[in-house]
């Protein structure tokens, strides 16, 4: 065994991941009597995206009245419309299987959610059809009291798993190391959940910092596939005042009547349809992703990058109600006139003294990820995801449901590898090659003269900006995909100025560097052989939403030291796939053949 | 404006105190704004929490003592500062520089 690793953890089931998706596939597999380890980048409950969330979620009404007995409960809105809707907004590239373990699961893993937050003292604001609102650091607590209530499961928190290990294809367990000593550590399972969250490559961040990749790329090593990595959520980032950058508040305050502009003041217009199709709808953020993405580029922008949010044409009173409305539902989770831990005041002032503020476009949730079936298995055995890591639920665009796909994975994830554990022996450990991974994981500390670690990363960010942006381009992506393989080469020689391993950030970077590389590469390929628009994903150069040619999935399989990329139908169950071309993703949705309605009314009052 | 952070390298017991000159004109900056400026910039060796952070204060991983008060670096505003003095929050185990054990 390596000389540097300094403890085995032997255990069940590995958990990786510690929010939703981590802590529920360790809850529910404990609950089955096998052993489990769960392992968090950060502090559970306080890390991974969802502690962002301005938020809300939401099951069918049907189940909502079924099974969970909720009176309020709209029942019109059934399991079938909710299947319907989250496959015609995944413009039909969704995994049905997957939709349906969703829609099926989605109300009994929520009962119990529902159980810890009683018990958590919670405050949840309810929505129609059947939902709830709050903000994200309220969402987390019923998971605090679901980990306490199974005190079997053992936590490692501050820790990052930098290697699955497996032997035959067969999963035997990882590597890793502890975030404030730097100390390495081997873990042997039988089972490994990846449950680690999406990946952010761009530079404009609405994320906490964790969304480095790192479960797409390990899952990606170890021989398993990614797929739809071209299918990025964005929506209305705040650039300004600077400090406050990353904020979700421009999306918050979006029903204070205003208008888009560009860096001249002029009106950005939306056309009528599609403006009626962004009110009342989440479909609002692919609309200001579509407009403000191509007055950006068409130069138009303003200094931050970012376009125009004008409130000049509301009236002060509307002004100050809206205001009032967003405090005081918000004054529930945060300080009275905060959202999280800044003060709006500023922005307050912005809004009554009608300075147009700049908006960005923030990605705030990633479509693909690691290939897995409506069990969370992935190609390779005892190897499982679940939650945003993975690829298949939402297809193209994801318009809600991010919060409860989290727990309803980590649910099926636990369960299945539970079971997995209990019909299966340990597959030993190759040390030579968990060592080979320690050696690797080292080796930068001996490295001289390369690019610094911190920089390089910052640089493969930017390379991403110029390419993988909102509205893409065949030169922008090219030109970021040549920038980014480039970066491949360079990544062995990454240099880090301190050689000690205590809370070591450039180590970190180059570990988060490598993972990177592979999203950013299989991101980009992808969105460069899409020569179609489709869900979030909006080519300038090709507009059409094409049907007949690019209904299927864009794979990526590592073969040697090759990313082989391979087309792959959508797994349908009971909705056809559509044929024929729309001109444009507003088009798609505008077509009455496609009946699409869904509505989410969030009253303020 | 100058910098004046509490360090320390737990592998040799030393502790001192490092200076660093950060312009920060025309530009409206949170003490992490400022740190993430070093380290990005300037001295990538500086440790300060940031590997699961959330830049917004929700998560309050970030907290440490600026100028004398505890508060958290990715809300704390700098302000009209010429000056800023950082150190690690008291009465935790500092694990490297501004990084506590909590």
């Amino acid at each position: 065994m390596h000389k540097e690793i300094q403890k085995v953890y032997k255990t069940d089931v590995l958990s990786v991941g510690g929010s939703g998706a981590g802590v529920m596939s360790a809850v529910y597999a404990a609950r089955q009597g096998v052993n489990v380890l769960l392992v968090s980048k950060g502090k559970i409950g306080r890390s991974g995206n969802a502690i962002m969330a301005g938020g809300a979620c939401g099951i069918d009404g049907q189940s909502g009245r079924e099974i969970l007995n909720i009176p309020t409960a709209d029942e019109s809105f059934t399991r079938e419309k909710m299947f319907d809707c989250i496959v015609k907004e995944s413009f039909y590239l969704s995994e049905q299987n997957m939709v349906r373990q969703y829609v099926e699961d989605a109300p009994y893993v929520m009962q119990d959610y529902l159980g810890w937050a009683e018990k958590a003292g919670c405050r949840f604001v309810d929505i129609a059809p059947c939902g709830w609102q709050f903000s994200g650091l309220e969402f987390m607590k019923p998971l605090s009291v679901a980990l306490r209530e199974t005190p079997q499961v053992e936590v490692l928190e501050d820790t990052i798993i930098t290697d699955l290990l497996w032997q035959n294809h067969v999963i035997t367990g990882a590597v890793g190391l502890r975030v404030l000593t730097g100390e390495i550590i081997q873990i042997e399972a039988k089972a490994v959940i990846l449950a680690t969250g999406g990946y952010q490559p761009l530079t404009l961040k609405n994320t906490v910092s964790d969304m480095t990749g790192d479960g797409q790329a390990m899952a990606y090593r170890a021989g398993a596939r990614l797929s739809d990595m071209e299918f990025m959520l964005a929506f209305p980032t705040a650039l300004v005042p600077e400090d406050m950058c990353g904020s979700i508040y421009p999306y918050l305050f979006r029903r204070i009547p205003h208008h888009l502009a560009d860096k001249n003041g002029k009106e950005i217009v939306i056309e009528p349809e599609v403006q009626k199709l962004s009110t009342e709808s989440k479909l609002n953020k692919l609309v200001n992703c579509y407009y403000m993405g191509h007055a950006v580029a068409a130069g138009l922008g303003g200094p931050h990058g970012g376009a125009y949010w004008d409130y000049s044409r509301s009236t002060e009173a509307k002004k100050r109600k809206g205001l009032e409305q967003f405090y005081n539902r918000f004054a529930i989770w945060h300080k009275k006139g905060f959202y999280k831990g800044e003060s709006m005041k500023r922005v307050e002032d912005m809004i009554l003294s009608n300075q147009p503020i700049e908006v960005g476009l923030g990605v705030e949730y990633t479509m693909g990820g690691i290939v897995v079936d409506e069990n969370m298995r992935t190609d390779i055995e005892g190897l499982l995801a679940a939650g945003e890591v993975t690829a298949g639920t939402f297809g193209a665009c994801r318009i809600g449901d991010g919060l409860i796909e989290m727990l309803a994975h980590g649910r099926k994830a636990g369960e299945v590898a539970a079971e997995h554990c209990k019909n299966h022996a340990h597959t030993p450990t190759d040390q030579e090659q968990a060592d080979a991974f320690v050696q690797e994981l080292l080796s930068c500390f001996d490295n001289s003269d390369g690019p610094n670690a911190i920089q390089f990363y910052n640089a493969m960010e930017k390379a991403c900006d110029e390419g993988l942006g909102v509205i893409r381009t065949e030169e922008g992506l090219a030109g970021a995909l040549g920038k980014i393989e480039a970066m491949k080469k360079q990544e062995r020689n990454l240099t880090l100025e301190n050689k000690g391993r205590s809370y070591n950030f450039e180590w970190l970077r180059a570990i988060q560097a490598r993972n990177m590389l592979i999203c950013d590469e299989a991101s980009l390929r992808a969105a460069l052989e899409r020569r179609e628009s489709r869900g979030c994903h909006i080519r300038q150069d090709y507009e059409t939403v094409d049907h007949d040619r690019y209904l299927h999935h864009y794979d990526f399989k590592k073969e040697g030291d090759r990313m082989v990329m391979k087309r792959r139908k959508p797994t349908i169950t009971t909705m056809p796939a559509p044929t024929g071309t729309k001109e444009t993703i507003f088009d798609y949705f505008k077509d009455k053949s496609l009946n699409y309605d869904r509505r989410f009314k969030i009253n303020f009052d | 404006m100058k910098v004046y952070i509490d360090r320390f390298e737990p592998a040799e017991r030393r502790r001192w105190v490092q200076e660093y000159e950060v312009d920060t004109a025309g530009r409206s900056m949170t003490v992490m704004d400022v740190l993430l400026h070093i380290a990005d910039h300037m001295d990538p060796t500086l440790a300060f929490f940031r590997h699961s952070m959330c830049n917004h204060g929700i998560c309050a991983r970030c907290v440490l003592l600026a100028d004398g008060k505890v508060c958290l670096a990715c809300t704390e505003l700098i302000g009209e500062r010429k000056l800023l003095k950082l150190a690690p929050v008291p009465g935790k185990e500092v694990v490297r520089d501004l990084v506590v054990r909590f």
